[in-house]
């Protein structure tokens, strides 16, 4: 075949194929040389996603926080949960009200931390609130990979069997496969854990000595934060595509029944508000058919399992509160957000 | 489907190994198919679009050759798709929004109408592919295809069709025809191209890209830190695109196509006419050939050159996008070679002088591309007044601080684009000859040794946050 006609150019390609492909196991011995030592690894919290590694311990503050104010009525999400302040909606109700807020989560982060901080406080809340946009609830990998990966160490303990069970569904196709091989043959986690802080050290120190290092990347930090940012219109989560809109494929490969079974559990009610994306022109966002079969799905699946659901998309009003950048609401608008939402906490709880 | 994803991966091993088991027309029929699937792989209907413009451009084609009397009505025709498709697009939310501003501010009270429309992926490139053959044909310089499918894989040759290069039909449509030998050598230089773009788009461009982003989402940066984001912006897009250029050439490669040059280490031009020489040269010799030549180039005299190239250079700038900043952006790069034909005269002829001058130039010209790359970037005008207002005395320690970090940050990451680009440019000067490189084992293991380490790097280095390719957008 022509193909194979000239044996010295198959030759040359096989050597040169073998040879790119084998220097990256170079990062073995290099790793092992110069990197953190093995001792240093941990098994994973979720090995359906990663091999061991360093990872970020487990940080007791929202523990301890919920343990000393025994609070009524807790409150999770990502930005999105800001639009509630909850002093207001606490002297507004009459209950002590609790943020367990955290930036660029997902609903891994928020079962995390209704576990691991509400649950195991054993403060036994009356009510935990979760703020969630779209179809977030039955995503359990939105944040829980790239750039925002190590953000859940902070909120894991050692063993998250439940979650990784619903990370294994998603992760167990030829896609994650293939990058777990890639992942275990080449250390490339391993490796990247250890270099990726390496050239923001190198380059802060030439700019601020090592001494002073760690204090201007702390202000750097700072002066790149919400306040500092300008007001852009579009959001930092992507419409919801088909797939994700498959509710009943989705559900039993989230967190939510899991959360869902530990509140009853617990003897705490759960709360589900899905925010008012960015309106146009005072009216809410156009939305596809297919997602609103989803939501339907949603708060037929919250209702039946004795959960609290209440969408911002009903209430008209809404829709005319200015916005900031992405879904965020202005800061003016909190109180009045906050005064709506707890009249409809009550009108839903009768 | 976008380059960087395993979809790709296992897309282009299926399609490259079925392609050299079949015949010279059926590969054709199978690349037309291969590229309908990769271009509509997210959104099926684009590919009803470049559909029905592979059938106008055709028709259009072998109608000028069919009726040569009639050449005009059907250029007329082809132009009236391809342009009416694209101005659709992507410049009626454009021309609407300006019109109401206008009547808005002439005191009339109309209501605005906009499209809420997705923007095909690719659109500019392959209508101004499209546009090349009915030029050429018109112009009797290209003789129209009988074969529809030959022509149908000319337009939508899939490494290509989605950002370039724009390939000229009287050089890819023979390619196309003639059948195409499978050679390992070419496999090899394929693959070496592939990694190095991989490498320049997941390390290099989504690394930098970040700190553009993070430093034009800011409301009011201080002076270091706008020119260290605008010096971040300026690697990320010679990156991302050349490092999407260079895939598509290695891809094409993988097929027995060669696809021209895109980029030729633009950040080493001399003076703005080199800048063209170098910078997305599909483009920029597509602008001279269909629209500067035929408005009557230099032939006219200096000050219709001087017209005619701004008027070149402003439409260059709509063609990236339906924006005043990159109308600007345009006229900017005109103005720039309009002042170098007028006033760059070199009056400096002695060699030992020249190469003295030289890095001078080159620093020179790539401050000036850079503040070009700051009317890119900046898409609301207030904020681009507002930064070129910014004064360096005006900083505090901390944002000093800040912007040396960002563009030691920056540097450090493209470290490996310059040092590519210095090897060249010192390879390939004036006064040594270009050398086919040799294929002795010695340098196939070099050679395979460096793409390994651009593997390894690769894997430890890429950007935890991937970035869409930039000139999807246009």
């Amino acid at each position: 075949m022509a193909l194979w006609r000239s044996r010295r150019g198959v030759r040359s390609f096989v050597l040169f194929a073998t040879l790119m492909s084998v220097c990256p196991l170079l990062w073995r011995p290099i790793l092992h040389a110069w990197g953190p030592a093995a001792s240093a690894l941990q098994p994973s919290y979720l090995p359906a996603l990663e091999t061991a590694r360093e990872r970020y311990p487990f940080d007791p503050g929202p523990l301890e926080e919920v343990r000393a104010r025994r609070p009524d009525e807790v409150l999770i999400g990502d930005s999105m949960a800001l639009r509630v302040d909850p002093d207001r909606l606490g002297h507004l109700t009459g209950q002590s009200v609790l943020s367990l807020m955290r930036f660029a989560t997902g609903s891994a982060h928020w079962y995390l931390r209704f576990k691991n901080y509400v649950v195991a406080s054993g403060a036994h809340p009356a009510r935990v609130i979760v703020f969630f946009r779209d179809t977030q609830l039955t995503d359990p990998l939105f944040r829980l990979t790239g750039r925002d990966r190590f953000s859940a160490d902070r909120e894991a303990i050692d063993l998250e069997p439940q979650l990784n069970a619903a990370v294994e569904a998603h992760t167990h196709n030829p896609w994650f496969r293939v990058h777990g091989w890639i992942d275990t043959l080449f250390a490339v986690e391993r490796t990247r854990t250890w270099t990726d802080p390496a050239l923001s050290t190198w380059a802060s120190a030439r700019v601020a000595g090592r001494v002073g290092r760690a204090q201007f990347l702390d202000d750097m930090n700072a002066s790149f934060g919400l306040d500092h940012l300008r007001p852009f219109e579009a959001a930092d989560m992507a419409e919801s595509d088909s797939a994700e809109t498959d509710f009943k494929a989705r559900v039993p490969i989230s967190v939510l029944p899991a959360m869902l079974e530990l509140a009853r559990a617990s003897g705490i009610q759960l709360a589900f508000v899905r925010v008012l994306r960015r309106p146009d022109r005072g009216f809410p966002p156009r939305e596809s058919s297919r997602l609103r079969q989803y939501v339907r799905s949603l708060r037929d699946y919250l209702q039946s399992q004795g959960a609290l659901y209440l969408d911002d998309r009903d209430v008209h009003e809404l829709a005319t509160l200015r916005y900031d950048d992405g879904d965020h609401i202005l800061d003016e608008e909190i109180p009045r957000y906050t005064d709506l939402f707890a009249k409809r906490l009550a009108g839903a709880s009768r | 489907m976008i380059f960087h994803s395993l979809d790709f991966a296992a897309f282009f091993l299926i399609v490259v190994t079925v392609y050299w088991r079949l015949p010279r027309r059926a590969q054709n029929l199978w690349l037309v198919a291969a590229s309908y699937v990769f271009y509509g792989y997210v959104h099926p209907w684009f590919v009803t679009l470049v559909f029905a413009t592979t059938v106008a451009d055709y028709w259009a084609g072998r109608g000028m050759a069919d009726w040569p009397e009639k050449r005009r009505l059907f250029l007329g025709l082809s132009l009236a798709a391809n342009l009416g498709m694209l101005g659709f697009f992507k410049y009626f939310n454009f021309f609407a929004e300006n019109v109401h501003a206008a009547l808005t501010l002439a005191g009339l009270d109309v209501p605005r109408t906009t499209l809420a429309v997705v923007l095909p992926v690719g659109v500019s490139f392959y209508t101004f592919q499209e546009l090349s053959y009915t030029i050429d044909v018109y112009r009797g310089t290209l003789t129209a295809r009988r074969s529809f499918f030959d022509f149908a894989a000319f337009v939508c040759f899939f490494p290509q069709l989605v950002a370039g290069p724009i390939e000229r039909a009287s050089r890819l449509l023979p390619q196309v025809e003639q059948p195409r030998v499978f050679s390992w050598v070419a496999a090899r230089e394929a693959t070496v191209l592939m990694v190095w773009g991989y490498f320049k788009k997941l390390v290099i461009a989504d690394n930098v890209g970040i700190i553009a982003n993070k430093v034009f989402g800011l409301k009011d940066p201080s002076f270091e830190v706008l020119w260290a984001g605008v010096f971040a912006f300026g690697i990320q897009i010679y990156a991302d695109f050349s490092a999407y250029s260079d895939i598509a050439r290695g891809t094409a490669r993988w097929f027995g196509f060669d696809l021209m040059r895109n980029f030729h280490h633009p950040y080493f031009a001399r003076g703005p006419v080199d800048f063209w020489r170098r910078w997305h040269i599909s483009l920029s010799s597509w602008f001279r050939d269909y629209v500067y030549i035929p408005l009557g180039g230099s032939r006219r005299g200096r000050w219709f050159t001087a017209r005619n190239v701004l008027v070149t250079f402003l439409l260059s700038g709509l063609w990236h996008g339906a924006s005043w900043n990159y109308v600007l952006w345009g006229l900017y790069h005109g103005v720039l070679l309009v002042a170098a034909r007028l006033f760059g005269r070199w009056p400096v002829t002695s060699t030992l002088m020249l190469r003295v001058l030289t890095p001078l130039r080159i620093v020179g010209m790539f401050v000036l591309v850079e503040v070009g790359w700051l009317m890119f970037r900046e898409t609301d005008i207030r904020f681009l007044l507002h930064d070129l207002t910014l004064s360096p005395w005006a900083s505090t320690t901390l944002q000093r601080q800040t912007g040396i970090y960002l563009l030691l940050t920056a540097a450090a990451y493209s470290l490996p684009l310059w040092v590519h680009g210095a090897w060249e440019e010192l390879r390939t000067a004036p006064a040594r000859t270009v050398k086919a490189p040799p294929q002795r084992w010695g340098w196939v293991a070099a050679q395979a040794v460096l793409c390994g380490v651009l593997l390894a790097t690769l894997l430890v280095f890429r950007s935890r946050t991937s970035l869409d390719f930039i000139y999807f957008q246009f």
